[in-house]
């Protein structure tokens, strides 16, 4: 008999915004859970609000209704739990160096010494193939340096669940196939349970054991799908094609 | 900062030239308008009695005092209007208020309440300083990048480690902006301070200085005296502002 251990559980949420006595839901009645280790992808349209379910997962919006629950702990606001790996480049901190950069979670989590913090940030950068950048500051860093830093610094702290806000949509074709790779490697190493928001049906399919896709409009998961295709994936690997086109026509793109 | 030195040192010696000129000339009295050899006669005689080197650190030591005063006020007062909207709009009116007042206008004021001692002219000092800093400091803090501020809660910030490990680093550039702004001004507030000072008897610094020999007819003096504020000026302009800016924001990749 195996017990099953939930990361994550999202029971019954929905979340409205309010703008000029206009309502908008953004997400109706989300359902879902994570186990430990998943690599759960949500894949949608732009607009969604797949975006503002990680948000919600992160603690940065309150959920109009419903409930999140990591383990056994509802959430509530935001936490080192929980962290966040964003789109954006500028999410590192340009006064700390890389290596600060990383270091910087250990020291506010209260981890004592400051040779075990640095020890720790130390390896967890190699892994991500910065050791030769860790006195640099963030500027001097190509984009796809930054998001392996992003991604270093929210493994830091070894949080139960990694929340990924299309880290790498703003990256060129080439590296986000590379920081793909890795990202499947970290998560094999560390062991790691991850959410992943993309609108790139490729990414989901190379990256994800489940794809989740959201329908816009209100925001709904119309459907969970198991990818237990054979890694390493690349485009074009068995089974790829029939999977794109299941998620293809799951999508739907009105209005865009 | 060779190159600063270079642009500088040209236009020097351009206007030491162009005054030669004219004072060689004839076309003023010398008594009003001495040549260049007199007055750097009269200021390194002045400097070796140790009386412009005695007047020029008694104001810098006013100047320090009453800079130190007004940084802890307002990182104090910031940050409490970044903890509290009610004090921040209180603080919004207070500069709104108090800023358009020059600190020479409550000069008399301070005189009553605090005498004709070091007191006013701090007093004076802050009252010029305090505004503009907090008017930078606070627009600083608001146009911080949300995603920084994110950054700090997901891995566990909040309130005022928030706002010193976060909003003030984040916000440097416009510190320091604030702080080049609040210098220039208490050098001027401190200046017209003790030379009505001078007036009520109270000894010391440049301006009482200037006053002083003004009075005695010793004009080469008073552009001596001219000259030691001028130094003073580029000193702390070029080299320590500059010098702050090359390690912090020039190095950070950060600007204002």
């Amino acid at each position: 008999m195996i017990t099953i251990v939930r990361a994550l559980q999202v029971v019954n949420v929905n979340k409205t915004f309010f703008n000029q006595n206009q309502q908008i839901i953004a997400l109706d009645n989300l359902n879902f859970d994570l186990e430990e280790g998943d690599l759960f992808c949500i894949l949608g349209p732009s607009g969604c609000g797949k975006t503002t379910l990680l948000r919600c997962i992160a603690g940065f919006e309150q959920v109009t209704a419903g409930e999140i629950m990591v383990g056994s702990q509802a959430v509530t606001g935001p936490g080192p739990d929980r962290t966040m790996v964003f789109q954006g480049f500028d999410q590192l901190l340009p006064w700390k160096t890389v290596l600060e950069n990383v270091e910087f979670p250990l020291k506010v989590s209260k981890v004592p010494a400051k040779a075990e913090r640095r020890e720790s940030a130390k390896q967890i950068l190699s892994v991500v193939g910065l050791g030769d950048f860790m006195n640099s500051y963030p500027h001097e860093l190509s984009g796809g340096m930054k998001q392996r830093v992003a991604i270093a610094r929210a493994l830091a702290v070894r949080p139960k669940v990694l929340l990924m806000d299309e880290p790498f949509a703003s990256l060129d074709a080439q590296t986000r196939t590379a920081l793909q790779t890795e990202l499947i490697n970290i998560w094999e190493k560390f062991n790691i349970t991850i959410i992943f928001i993309t609108h790139n049906i490729q990414e989901a399919i190379i990256l994800g054991n489940r794809i989740a896709v959201m329908s816009q409009r209100p925001g709904m998961i119309k459907k969970i799908i198991e990818n237990n295709l054979e890694r390493p994936r690349f485009v074009g690997c068995p089974g790829f094609d029939e999977m794109w086109k299941e998620l293809h026509a799951l999508i739907d793109y009105k209005g865009f | 900062m060779i190159e600063i030195i270079k642009k500088r040192a040209i236009f020097i010696i351009l206007i030491i030239a162009l005054w030669e000129t004219a004072a060689r000339s004839g076309i003023f009295p010398p008594l009003l308008f001495p040549s260049t050899a007199i007055i750097g006669k009269t200021f390194i005689d002045g400097v070796m009695r140790g009386e412009l080197i005695n007047n020029a650190g008694f104001s810098i030591y006013l100047i320090i005092a009453g800079l130190v005063l007004t940084l802890l006020l307002t990182i104090a007062l910031s940050t409490l209007a970044m903890l509290s909207r009610t004090f921040d709009n209180f603080l919004d009116t207070a500069v709104a208020v108090m800023n358009p007042l020059p600190g020479i206008a409550l000069l008399p004021l301070a005189i009553l309440w605090f005498g004709t001692g070091q007191m006013s002219i701090i007093f004076i000092i802050v009252h010029a300083t305090l505004w503009p800093m907090i008017l930078n400091t606070v627009t600083g803090f608001k146009t911080v990048p949300p995603i920084y501020r994110e950054v700090g809660e997901n891995i566990g910030l909040s309130g005022s480690g928030l706002v010193l490990s976060i909003m003030v680093p984040a916000a440097f550039p416009y510190l320091l902006a604030g702080l080049k702004i609040g210098w220039s001004r208490a050098w001027r507030a401190l200046i017209a301070a003790e030379m009505v000072f001078g007036t009520a008897g109270v000894n010391g610094g440049l301006g009482w200085y200037i006053y002083k020999q003004r009075y005695l007819m010793d004009i080469s003096g008073v552009f001596a005296a001219l000259m030691v504020i001028v130094i003073i000026g580029i000193l702390i302009e070029d080299l320590l502002f500059g010098i702050i800016e090359r390690r912090t924001i020039k190095r950070w990749g950060m600007s204002a």
